[in-house]
């Protein structure tokens, strides 16, 4: 009985996440993000954070080069 | 070519692409295959910190951050198509208008200032001034700090063309507000002095051999001796610490 009534809004919950996360094609959109770099990315000319990029969308590309 | 490098050479200042290397490779290694691949040179920012999370199973994976900071695509860059691209437009146009919820009468400020035309922006605000006008004054004052301190940045550590060009837009835009066009005339002076002379030129060279080399075959031997006579000759600046890793860059073995 404990077990169900803890299961049940448990599941409503990631049912709930679940679909606001991922869409039919498999994209994900997600909260509002910020990010201070611990290491200046190379060729960011001083800037350290996600927020002063704020008002220009970002493109991130995750890469390995193999 | 990824497809995210073409978005940074297309879309310019308007996008900002970061790399995110995720394989543990070390940075001379990274560093020297994205110049072999003729990737750089562009704008594009290369970091092995994840801003944000992966969501899937392996690489590549691409993410686009939306003008408010929200994630609103992420996932493998072949399942987007047009629409990646579309979306960034969408949100470049976004990036010229007003941001949404501005009060009506407040649109003209903001669509001036996000034309460049910073000092017209101001005025409105303080013609109207209401809490909401005081509001946007305000905003514009701190990003235009912000642009102002990122020259800083550049000057001290010998980007000084990188500098140069962005002084020049902001003080365009600031043309007609006497405060902020003092500012800007003391940071012109700070940039044009005679202590910055060798920096300068150097940077100048390096920017001129980064456009001749970056598209061709950067580390064939004639580029590197050329980076190799640049950084002697210019002995003792910013950018020599610049020219000297490029040659070191062009002799890593890209298979360890």
């Amino acid at each position: 009985m404990k077990l169900t009534f803890l299961a049940l809004p448990l599941a409503l919950v990631a049912f709930v996440g679940a679909a606001r996360l991922t869409s039919a094609a498999g994209w994900v959109a997600a909260d509002t993000t910020d990010y201070t770099f611990r290491e200046l990315p190379l060729g960011s000319m001083g800037v350290k954070t996600l927020s002063e990029l704020r008002g220009k969308p970002i493109v991130i590309d995750f890469w390995g080069q193999h | 070519m990824p497809a995210s490098i073409k978005i940074q050479e297309q879309f310019g200042d308007d996008v900002q692409v970061i790399f995110v290397e995720c394989q543990n490779t070390t940075k001379d290694v990274w560093e020297a295959f994205a110049w072999k691949m003729k990737w750089m040179g562009n704008g594009a920012w290369w970091t092995i910190e994840r801003p944000i999370p992966t969501v899937g199973q392996g690489l590549p994976e691409t993410a686009l951050i939306g003008i408010d900071g929200t994630v609103l695509m992420q996932g493998h860059p072949g399942d987007f198509g047009k629409k990646f691209e579309e979306a960034i437009a969408a949100e470049i146009k976004k990036s010229k208008a007003a941001p949404a919820g501005t009060p009506k009468g407040l649109e003209g400020a903001w669509k001036s200032f996000n034309k460049g035309e910073a000092a017209a922006a101001i005025a409105e605000c303080e013609k109207l001034n209401s809490d909401d006008s005081n509001k946007a004054k305000d905003e514009f004052v701190a990003r235009l700090t912000q642009r102002v301190a990122r020259t800083q940045w550049m000057i001290e550590n010998g980007f000084l063309s990188a500098a140069d060009k962005a002084l020049s837009a902001v003080e365009k835009s600031v043309k007609g507000n006497a405060d902020l066009a003092a500012k800007m005339a003391e940071k012109r002076a700070q940039l044009a002095s005679k202590e910055l002379d060798a920096e300068r030129d150097a940077d100048k060279a390096l920017q001129s051999f980064v456009g001749d080399v970056a598209k061709k075959k950067p580390f064939e031997m004639p580029n590197v001796k050329r980076a190799e006579g640049l950084a002697e000759k210019f002995k003792s600046t910013k950018t020599s610490v610049r020219l000297e890793r490029f040659v070191k860059l062009s002799k890593v073995d890209l298979n360890k």
